[in-house]
């Protein structure tokens, strides 16, 4: 009935069914993980591409690796070309200045061919447990190869088969080379779950519909970008805060970006920002530009998918050698604790020009928890039980911020049941609640941190902490308060002590607590106002 | 003097409330839709019960048994209706149902909402007691501070208690302990207990479900009351069920107990009549599509039976975004649900493409063409529009449609996608069955059958009009439309046997089982269903008992079902339950784990009761007032399009009047009062013996 050129209807069927395709992976991949971190917290994400490596679907998951899943794509068609690609191989890869992310996101590439010819990708990033580095979860690192081991893109499925030899390197390397096997090959399963989706869709429809049909998604998602980018006022718009520290102790660090919106362009300039610091929270350029994404969408057009049209109006400048655009040696592992600040300072700076469509700022970091056995006791082998507490977020001008919620970076993110935990980890769980008074004071108040108290079973068990945000806590809008920052403490012998906030491996004898606080959202509006 | 002989099924939906009568030996159906009655539904239901006996000179002492299910009770927690709520819980974690998993489930909305908690912070109290995660208590609870805690609640209106200590799921003792005493102390307390709900693993989970059961349970002690005083002063004397979201039939005494696994009893009884009638007809492995005025509802029946699934969700703040709503733990039918149905409204979205659903327009305003001021184009609209239902018979000509009014909203629409009016309607059409098509896909798939092996069986209001579009979009060979396909989920009530579900968390490896506790476990649980069977009336030789484990490999954490040999269990048993279970995971995941250990999480028991006889519970034959005459089932045609033929007339027949072994080519439309059944070109639609309309779908 539709004449020639684009069809609304046939585009709508076809969106559907790819974004099905990405939901099918990304269910597998979850069901069948073996690492706590993915099936139960759901640290991971998926999406399927066309053949250029531009997004057709994605599911939930994680916000700032969904911002640039493609990436590995790209690399993967940088090094081998398309030609060297072959039916039956798979990627993997992990090197934070390639991909952005910490060494222990490992992405997983799969080209996807029907009937001999390159028709798509499917890719998945997921944390896996271990990858080796100098201490469990890599606190305290000061480069890269403290990290673990760093993949460029390396076939480890030939033929559709598994390279042994390149698993039992990765298996070797790794202090949980049990954990990694199985991780690996859920994200094989979700990568054939992928493949499977395609061709089918294929044998219902050319290869050339669904080209056309992506062309008409790219196309519409990129107009409606221009369209939200032009309505707001040309302008220079500015907002920095401080990191507290690198990690090792060194002094604030300092996050500043510019937003200038010039007709229905977007230049975001961080020349602001600290260079490369000695510490871990330096973060590679891809993930930079995944966290700008992140709040881009979260302000422009929320509901509407990302597909590879999207963010086309977006441009991000990053001077070379920031902490923006880690190079090596720089560590990377904490990569994400800069992101969580950019993107709520992002929302600040256009909160001028976009009232109703921000918030106050949240907590801020993935308050990382790590519990750690190092060396094999009577007890039992290594072990490594790693958390990333929720905290509040912050009040808008139409409702209360919501409290205990995981933060912006990590999205899709599940915290771990007592029940799972305890069963699992020699760790009892002796308090998780709401913390009272933690959300910042406004006419919509903003939403609660949580407090989770932790009690050490046995002795050789160490705690790692990385929280940030004491020095920017999540601050309020139109005169709302500021939420409280974060705050740790260990007791051992019937007194509580204060903790530094980026603790390494800090030793608790049989019976010791830590008790950990997350902050609070902003408030919106003068508490006096009602 | 009257015998009590027949079996009558009661459905209190939300807008309308559905009877259905069976005669005892002809089998023969009387129907009774009614409006429900919000105010008190048990007054309307008795009412409509009354007036449907009274019809056919008949008396309420002459029904032998009354099967009833309820959308109420879930009604309740979306609107959050039930009573004033407190929980109890392990020192240091009242929170847990306000925090729950902490989870975004909408990563770029900065502006998420949700639900309020059904017991506000005031009523959460804490309790000094622990248990540890072997189940060995730590701290056991005081229970002299525990009523004095209580004292207060009550002293505050609060009606309704849960308790959820931590691992209660290992060892229930303190729950108990603590129950007991408040039970006698506080005798018009509700009060719900984890390890008696749900003693499964996940403290949020368990707390969420153990708060819903309290929520509701005065509500639906109360509800049940009025019916059950209402039944017995009309002269009842026969026995009363009610249906479970797992498609088991159980007591009022149970409902009381565990009034949320009674919520999804409509779609559980549509499961139901899908899969006898399935197997009547020599289907037993078929797709049962249920597509009503908000939603799509797709179940795959194999061997006569649909699967169970362990956890559902209520009261979502939005309704098709998982992860809004509240986590119920219970057995419930396994099937997916979308945002497709009749009334469901077709837009432009920002992208610029035509979208249907997963809004509604509900009844009121309802489609553009009901005239009562819905001004967006609805899937009801497209239909009319394409000529697929006739304006001056919807809902048997009791409701005149305003096609004009359709014209004018699709025409409105168009002008934003630079379509006209017929190019939206069918737009419309295709995409609401590609999606009801992909998820049914999908569906199946994740069990992993092929979609193309399943006949579909099509009911509800707008289920037989696009049927036949998506069984040939799925490849599926034919589909089936039941007679009386408006009522097809009250007729399941009729078809379910009684049925308890048991269990229990036990986490171990395979090879570290304690089989003797395994096997007094299993006779524990089937001491319960035993009991619970048996107070339902039947005999110790009318039960049968399934047991089931839920396996995963060591180090995983979602598992899979397993069957658990009968007898009594060792060593040797689980070599079976290993074999069985490694066949399902490669199934699954299409991948083998050799060298991974398996292990149990939850035991499970499951006691039933006999089903109701197949041939005999329904009457197949061919209605009296049918004729051979096929030309005088014939209404005359009408203007449609199909995509295959363009515009065309095509000929509209009565369904009632239809004979069997009719034999028609499409394009052609059955018509009857609550729905309209389309056969496409090329498909060829014929009247089986049993009176049902069996679409060959042309997949060339």
């Amino acid at each position: 009935m539709s004449g020639p050129g684009p069809d609304p209807v046939l585009t709508e069927v076809l969106r559907n069914a790819f974004a099905s395709i990405a939901e099918q992976m990304n269910r597998t991949l979850i069901r069948t993980a073996h690492s706590p971190v993915i099936y139960e917290m759901h640290d991971c994400s998926v999406g399927l591409f066309d053949r250029s490596g531009l997004l057709l679907g994605q599911s939930s998951g994680l916000p700032i690796f969904l911002g640039n899943l493609e990436e590995g794509i790209h690399v993967v068609l940088r090094q081998s070309g398309e030609a060297g690609l072959e039916p039956g191989d798979v990627f993997i890869l992990n090197d934070s200045y390639l991909l952005g992310t910490h060494l222990s996101d490992m992405t997983v590439v799969a080209p996807i061919f029907v009937a001999g010819k390159l028709v798509g990708f499917s890719v998945s990033r997921a944390h896996w447990r271990d990858v080796g580095g100098k201490d469990p979860g890599a606190v305290k690192t000061e480069d890269i190869y403290q990290e673990g081991l760093r993949l460029g893109p390396t076939r480890i499925v030939r033929g559709g088969e598994v390279v042994e030899e390149i698993l039992d390197i990765l298996q070797r390397n790794s202090r949980t080379p049990e954990l990694l096997r199985g991780d690996l090959h859920a994200q094989l399963s979700a990568a054939s779950v992928g493949e499977r989706g395609l061709a089918e869709l294929l044998t219902r429809y050319p290869l050339e519909t669904l080209q056309a049909a992506a062309e008409e998604i790219f196309t519409h998602s990129e107009v409606l970008d221009r369209e939200a980018v032009a309505a707001v006022p040309d302008g220079r718009y500015h907002a920095e805060g401080l990191l507290d520290d690198d990690g090792l102790g060194s002094e604030p660090v300092r996050i500043a970006l510019a937003v200038e919106i010039c007709g229905d362009e977007m230049f975001v300039d961080l020349s602001g920002s600290s260079p490369q610091v000695t510490g871990n929270i330096n973060c590679g350029r891809a993930q930079t530009i995944s966290g700008c994404r992140v709040a881009f969408k979260m302000l422009f057009h929320p509901d509407a998918p990302v597909t590879g049209g999207s963010f086309r109006p977006l441009h991000v400048s990053i001077p070379e050698g920031s902490i923006f655009d880690a190079r090596e040696p720089a560590a990377c592992q904490f990569y994400f604790t800069p992101l969580g600040l950019l993107i709520d300072l992002f929302i600040k700076a256009l909160a001028p020009v976009l009232p109703e469509r921000v918030a106050a700022a949240h907590f801020g970091d993935s308050m990382v928890v790590d519990f750690v056995r190092r060396r094999p006791t009577p007890a039992g082998g290594f072990f490594l039980m790693a958390e990333a507490l929720a905290g509040g977020w912050g009040a808008s001008a139409s409702q209360e911020g919501e409290s205990a919620l995981i933060n912006n970076v990590n999205g899709g993110f599940r915290n771990m049941p007592v029940e799972v935990a305890e069963a699992k980890f020699p760790i009892r769980i002796r308090r998780f609640s709401l913390r009272s008074g933690s959300g910042g004071a406004g006419r919509n108040r903003g939403g609660l941190g949580v407090v989770r108290e932790y009690e050490v079973l046995e002795d050789s068990v160490a705690v790692t902490l990385h929280l940030d945000r004491s020095l920017t806590p999540g601050w309020g809008l139109a005169g709302g308060g500021d939420g409280l920052g974060p705050a740790a403490a260990a007791m051992e012998g019937g007194e509580w002590r204060p903790l530094t906030l980026k603790t390494n491996l800090f030793p608790l004898p049989r019976g010791a607590r830590v008790r950990v606080e997350t902050g609070g959202g902003g408030g919106y509006g003068e508490p006096e106002d009602g | 003097m009257k015998t009590q002989t027949y079996r009558a099924g009661l459905d209190i939906g939300g807008t309308f409330t559905d009877l259905v009568l069976v005669e005892p030996d002809s089998g023969r159906l009387h129907l009774h839709k009614q409006l429900t009655t919000p105010a008190n539904p048990a007054d309307g239901a008795l009412l409509g019960l009354k007036q449907l006996l009274a019809t056919h000179q008949l008396e309420l002492m002459q029904v032998a048994e009354l099967i009833h299910g309820t959308t109420l009770i879930t009604n309740a927690i979306i609107e959050q209706r039930g009573s004033d709520t407190a929980l109890l819980t392990t020192r240091g974690f009242r929170d847990i149902l306000e925090m729950g998993n902490e989870q975004r489930y909408d990563i770029y909305d900065l502006f998420l909402r949700f639900p309020t908690p059904l017991v506000p912070r005031r009523h959460r109290l804490e309790v000094n007691e622990r248990m540890t995660r072997d189940g060995e208590p730590r701290q056991r609870p005081n229970l002299d501070e525990v009523c004095a805690q209580v004292e207060q609640l009550t002293a505050a209106g609060v009606e309704a208690l849960a308790i959820c200590f931590l691992h209660a799921y290992r060892n229930p003792e303190h729950e108990r302990l603590v129950a007991e005493r408040i039970r006698a102390e506080f005798p018009a307390l509700a009060v719900s207990v984890s390890s008696e709900i749900i003693p499964e693993v996940r403290e949020f989970e368990r707390t969420a479900t153990t708060v819903c059961n309290a929520y509701v349970q005065p509500l639906m002690d109360h509800y049940l009351r009025q019916l059950e005083q209402g039944l017995v002063a009309g002269g009842f004397r026969g026995r009363f069920y009610l249906m479970q979201s797992s498609g088991g039939l159980a007591t009022p005494e149970t409902a009381r107990r565990f009034p949320i696994r009674f919520l999804e009893s409509g779609p559980a009884g549509g499961a139901l009549i899908s899969a006898h009638l399935g197997v009547a007809l020599g289907a037993p492995d078929l797709l049962s599509f249920d597509m009503g005025g908000t939603t799509a509802k797709a179940c795959l029946i194999q061997g006569g039976r649909p699967d169970t699934a362990s956890v559902m969700e209520a009261g979502r703040i939005h309704r098709f975004k998982s992860g809004s709503g509240l986590p119920i733990k219970a057995p419930v039918v396994d099937m997916i649900e979308i945002g497709a149905g009749g009334g469901s409204i077709a837009r432009a979205d920002s992208l610029g493409l035509l979208k249907v659903g997963p809004q509604s327009a509900g009844a009121d305003p309802g489609p553009a063409c009901y005239g009562l001021g819905g001004t967006e184009p609805t899937v009801t609209d497209a239909c009319l529009h394409l000529g697929y239902f006739d304006p001056d018979f919807f809902l048997g000509g009791r409701m005149a449609l305003d096609a004009r009014g359709s014209a004018a909203a699709l025409t409105r629409l168009g002008e934003n996608l630079d379509l006209n009016s017929d190019e939206v309607a069918w737009g419309i059409y295709r995409i609401v069955c590609e999606n009801m098509a992909q998820a049914a896909r999908v569906h199946i798939i994740e069990k992993s059958q092929d979609p193309r092996r399943f006949p579909l069986m099509a009911f509800g209001g707008a289920g037989p009009a696009h049927a036949a579009r998506v069984a040939r979009l799925l490849g599926a060979p034919e589909v089936i439309v039941p007679q009386r396909p408006g009522v097809a989920a009250t007729l399941g009530f009729l078809v379910a046997p009684a049925s308890f579900e048991f269990s229990r968390s036990i986490p171990a490896a395979e090879r570290s089982l304690d089989w003797n506790e395994i096997n007094s476990l299993f006779e524990e649980l089937e001491t319960q269903a035993r009991d619970i069977l048996g107070r339902s009336g039947l005999g110790e030789e009318q039960m049968r008992f399934e047991r089931l484990a839920d396996m995963r490999f060591v180090g995983q954490f979602h598992e899979i079902e397993v069957a658990v040999p009968g007898g009594i269990l060792s060593a040797e048993s689980s070599a079976t339950m290993v074999k069985a279970f490694e066949a399902e995971y490669a199934r699954l995941y299409h991948t083998a784990l050799p060298g991974y250990e398996p292990m149990v999480l939850n035991w499970r028991l499951r006691g039933i009761g006999p089903t109701p006889d197949l041939r005999s519970a329904f009457h197949y034959g061919g209605d009296e007032g049918r004729t051979d005459d096929l030309a005088r089932a014939l209404k005359g045609t009408r203007r449609a399009y199909f995509p295959e033929t363009g515009h065309l007339e095509v000929k509209v027949y009565d369904r009632a009047t239809l004979p069997s072994g009719s034999a028609l080519a499409g394009p052609v439309m059955v018509e009857e009062p609550e729905s309209t059944t389309i056969a496409n070109p090329g498909d060829s639609l014929s009247v089986d013996r049993g009176g049902n309309l069996r679409i060959q779908v042309n997949q060339a």
